[in-house]
């Protein structure tokens, strides 16, 4: 809020020195903003705490600076109310939106308000427009209540009525523009049109020169549907600011007080009616109980008893003793304090949080675990950035599907910026397409991306939000140097990422032989197989979906696989020993080329040929070539070096096997 | 007629050189071959047993003579052999290829670290949450004017949102209190996604990262709050940054605290990056307000606890030089190669 200080200085004598003003104001909890210098004063832009509604009006500032600074204040002069009581000018026909209202008429004489008045309001930053209405804007800066005032005379039925709109009831505020109200907003209307509302006033009844006779109002109303209604309608005033929080309905004959004394001086005004004053449940004031021992117990500082009370009554409370027990009744204008924790606060920032010592937690350190899934995600993360893989983080919505392909477990999130995109991820994978297509044509080769994040899902609308893993490659690698050759990624190399990372976690995953029929959207037909641990499926790996690519231009194969984490941590984990002993002993090494039928199982015959004998020490893959397969086989013994003669009957063996067992014949010269 | 001892040792040291020049073995393999056990020259020098007096000692020079000719030989040979073309240290290296970590799950974990020193472990809660436990559980009850701030993205309207801030983790953590699944003391730090309805723009996305934490238990004190914000700043930021606790508002604390570091910039003088101001706003903080341990028994008389939020994207931003938010999230971030 912009506080004018020249201004801000007729209620409190403030310190010469406005650094020292502003700096104490930030630490008792009004930021600084900035500095600047209206036409006609100096002023200061502060950050104020949209719990304190007394803050919204200078008198409320000059309060916290006369507890801060035990600076004395001048309150302004205020002129009473009319003591006569009337009942007919206000009817109130939404007692739950309005918690008080009070109005009277005045005869007036309009006029443009004094210069002195408009310069305050410029420098606040509203601008000038009559003597009435500039002393209700002027009471509302220096109070926080904001009042209006109606031409009386263009009241029809010279009354007005609190109700609720009717659907689409046309309104035209002051400043030209017509809205369709609500149901649930509250106007305050005539027997004709809605004549305001508590955020803004209206055209038909604003104050000009031709008014003679007004009615003034202030309100305190249900802050809540005073919210509701400015975002809806997406009106934002001084007024409507200050609706929006809790204003104290005890104060608002104070504040019509102080309108009565400037527009009986600066607009000739005299009362012609008694008050209305709808006020069906007034406020009460509980006094609070303090223990001080709470600035110790919650603050690590100890409070004098005599300093605690100096400081509450400079906040304008009243305070009584009962041993060590202080009962605090706050002044109504602090809608803010309700409980004994409040004042604590109270106390502690007038005295200066800088006074707070610095200490450490001591006491037992907890013995909580942070949760082993989010252990095993960091796990995950090292793991593959090992491998090479780069980390990515996307965002939580996806395209939604098509009319026809929209499936009923999805959620959709009902006002999201882009209505098109409003669908909760049940997958990662598809923004992992997304990254690796816009890398792709930015020209990187090299695309290995992995991200951990949450799939979300619904069941019975219950809804579910599930911790997956997805890895997806594509490109080559090898690519940046001048003494390499670049090779494609592969699905292998997928493969070869999931077993070994699994395999690091203790789980031993078995990938299905044959791809599944109910092909997930994102992957390729014939092309995806399903991840198992035991009987339990933890997730899919296979080819990316060559028409999704194609749809986007691309014309490169990707490849990708998505598990479970939740699932994971349900499985028991095996301890996984990657440590042998170095051979001591030089090993055999043979290469032998296979003819293998069409629909070898490759793995299967490898892993055969590995537990033929205990002295096959590795089998690998060396090349493949249509029917062909060459394997490179390592006879070893640790403790002696072998002989030929002993590694011939071994030999025969495998091929034997192999022939008997996959069809696959030795390939003669 | 047969050659004598020392014509053989001729003929041989010139077969040996030959077979030496032609070789292309490596210098232990030449060695062991020309000299070592079984070769003509070890079964040559044998023949000294036969011989006798001043032949014998004729023999044994130059047989020595010999061996040195053709150690020399060989040693020189294989320096011959191993002088290849001089390095060219000018060309580029090979850079081992590497994975990156995310820029956010970088500074996650220096966070997470300098906080495990103080006892804290790491949390995580739903991301789709209710509106009791975004929002009710945490002092913020409808109609509230703190709800403003957090335009909320909305899978049922009030009823069911994306979480808008982690604080709706520290309500799951005081409610599994309750259900006494977890015990107090605790102390955890919560690291999280959170959602608003924003116009995504270069500071500010629909989704992005706080980093909250919370401390409950008994004679747990807004002084201790202080050193442990002290201690993190301090960590993360240098010795040289100095804090300032100042009186601000939060719903879900009181006393509430905001926390601002000194300018990196221009040390508290005031510049352009500080807005003049010196220090520069990095968390909010301060005692859980009463309200959010009632809710779940907790007697705020006996329990008090402390709890801190802070943005994490500006600090990822500033520290990796990143200019727009969206790209943390959009794919835009790549690695240098």
């Amino acid at each position: 809020m912009n506080v004018p200080l020249t201004w801000l200085s007729e209620y409190i004598e403030l310190p010469k020195d406005t650094a020292l003003l502003t700096d104490r104001l930030t630490m008792i909890g009004h930021m600084l903003d900035k500095r600047y210098t209206s036409p006609t004063e100096p002023c200061i832009d502060l950050e104020l705490r949209g719990n304190r509604s007394d803050l919204f009006g200078l008198l409320g500032i000059a309060r916290d600076i006369s507890a801060a600074f035990q600076i004395p204040l001048n309150m302004p002069p205020v002129k009473k109310l009319p003591h006569e009581v009337n009942t007919s000018l206000v009817r109130c026909e939404a007692h739950d939106l309005v918690e008080r209202f009070i109005a009277f008429t005045l005869h007036v004489t309009v006029q443009p308000s004094p210069q002195w008045l408009k310069d305050r309001l410029i420098s606040y930053g509203i601008p000038s427009i009559n003597n009435v209405v500039d002393i209700t804007n002027y009471v509302m800066i220096e109070t926080g209540e904001p009042m209006h005032a109606y031409d009386f005379d263009t009241l029809s039925g010279r009354h007005l009525v609190l109700r609720r709109a009717k659907n689409a009831e046309p309104f035209t505020t002051f400043l030209g523009t017509t809205i369709a109200l609500h149901p649930d907003d509250l106007v305050i209307a005539d027997d004709a049109t809605v004549q305001g509302t508590a955020i803004i006033g209206g055209s038909q009844s604003r104050i000009s020169e031709k008014t003679t006779t007004i009615l003034l109002e202030a309100a305190v109303y249900h802050q809540g549907n005073v919210r509701r209604t400015a975002r809806r309608h997406g009106i934002r005033t001084e007024a409507g600011n200050r609706h929006e929080k809790l204003l104290d309905s005890l104060s608002v004959p104070q504040a019509l007080e102080r309108a009565l004394y400037l527009l009986e001086k600066f607009a000739d005004a005299h009362s012609t009616s008694g008050v209305c004053d709808i006020y069906n449940k007034p406020r009460e004031i509980k006094p609070i109980s303090v223990d001080l021992h709470d600035c110790e117990r919650l603050c690590g500082i100890s409070i004098e008893k005599e300093k605690a009370i100096q400081i509450l009554v400079s906040l304008a409370c009243t305070v009584t003793q009962d041993k060590n027990i202080l009962l605090v009744s706050p002044p109504s204008f602090r809608t803010d304090i309700t409980e004994s924790v409040d004042l604590v606060e109270e106390i502690i920032r007038i005295v200066g949080y800088e006074k707070i010592p610095v200490s450490s937690l001591d006491g037992q350190i907890p013995t909580h675990q942070t949760d082993a899934r989010l252990i095993e995600e960091e796990f995950i993360r090292n793991e593959l950035v090992n491998y090479q893989l780069d980390e990515v983080i996307t965002m939580p919505l996806v395209t939604n599907s098509d009319q026809k392909d929209a499936k009923d477990d999805e959620i959709k999130l009902i006002n999201a910026p882009d209505p098109t995109r409003s669908t909760l991820r049940p997958s990662l994978i598809p923004n992992l397409i997304s990254y690796a297509i816009s890398h792709m044509r930015s020209g990187k080769n090299t695309i290995e991306l992995f991200e951990i994040g949450k799939v979300f899902s619904q069941k019975n609308k219950k809804y579910l939000e599930e911790s997956k893993l997805a890895v997806l490659v594509t490109g080559q690698i090898d690519t940046k140097s001048w003494s390499k050759t670049p090779r494609e990624l592969t699905y292998y190399d997928l493969k070869g990422v999931l077993l070994r990372l699994t395999e690091a976690l203790g789980i031993a995953v078995t990938i299905s032989e044959n791809p599944i029929p109910n092909t997930p959207v994102y992957f390729e037909q014939a092309s995806t197989f399903a991840c198992h641990v035991s009987d339990m499926p933890v997730g899919i790996l296979g080819k990316i979906n060559e028409t999704c690519l194609s749809k986007l231009r691309v014309n490169q194969e990707a490849f990708a696989f998505e598990l479970s984490l939740d699932t994971l941590q349900k499985i028991k984990r095996v301890q996984p020993q990657p440590y042998i002993l170095t051979p001591a002993f030089p090993p055999i090494i043979e290469d032998i080329t296979l003819i293998v039928p069409k629909n070898l199982h490759t793995e299967n015959l490898l892993t055969k040929i590995r537990s033929t004998n205990p002295l096959v020490f590795s089998v690998q893959l060396l090349d493949m070539f249509e029917s062909q397969r060459t394997i490179r086989i390592v006879y070893q013994d640790p403790k002696r070096t072998l002989s030929d003669q002993e590694i011939k009957p071994i030999r025969e063996e495998i091929l034997q096997m192999c022939q008997k067992d996959f069809g696959a014949e030795l390939k003669l010269r | 007629m047969e050659d004598s001892p020392l014509q053989q040792i001729q003929s041989l040291l010139d077969k040996l050189r030959n077979q030496i020049r032609s070789s292309t073995l490596p210098n232990y393999e030449l060695e062991h071959k020309i000299l070592g056990q079984g070769s003509e020259f070890a079964s040559l020098g044998k023949q000294i047993v036969n011989l006798q007096g001043s032949e014998k000692q004729q023999f044994g020079i130059a047989i020595n003579a010999a061996k040195q000719e053709l150690v020399t030989l060989i040693a020189n040979k294989n320096s011959v052999i191993a002088k290849k073309a001089p390095l060219d240290a000018s060309l580029p290296p090979h850079f081992p290829h590497i994975g990156h970590l995310h820029p956010t799950t970088m500074v996650i974990r220096q966070m997470n670290e300098i906080f495990a020193h103080m006892g804290f472990s790491v949390y995580d809660g739903p991301e789709i949450e209710s509106d009791e436990f975004n929002y009710n559980r945490v002092n913020l009850p409808l109609d509230h004017p703190g709800r403003d701030l957090q335009d909320s993205l909305f899978i049922e309207e009030p009823e069911v949102v994306l979480r808008t801030h982690t604080s709706s983790v520290e309500a799951r953590i005081l409610e599994a209190v309750k259900q006494k699944k977890i015990s107090l003391p605790f102390r955890y730090v919560i690291p999280g996604k959170v959602y608003r309805n924003e116009n995504a723009n270069v500071s500010n996305n629909i989704m992005f990262y706080q980093y909250e934490g919370m401390a409950v238990g008994q004679n747990i004190t807004l002084s201790q709050l202080k050193g442990t914000l002290e201690q993190f700043v301090h960590a993360f930021f240098g010795k040289d940054r100095e804090t300032r606790f100042r009186c601000k508002y939060y719903p879900q604390v009181e006393p509430g605290v905001g926390v601002d570091i000194s300018c990196g910039f221009c040390n508290k003088k005031g510049c352009n990056v500080c807005k003049g101001r010196g220090y520069i706003e990095m968390l909010g903080a301060g005692m859980v307000h009463p309200n959010m341990l009632r809710v779940v028994d907790i007697d705020p008389a006996k329990f008090s606890g402390f709890a801190w939020g802070m943005g994490l994207d500006r600090l990822v931003m500033q520290r990796f030089g990143i200019e727009d938010i969206r790209s943390l999230y959009n794919g835009d971030i790549g690695y240098k190669e």
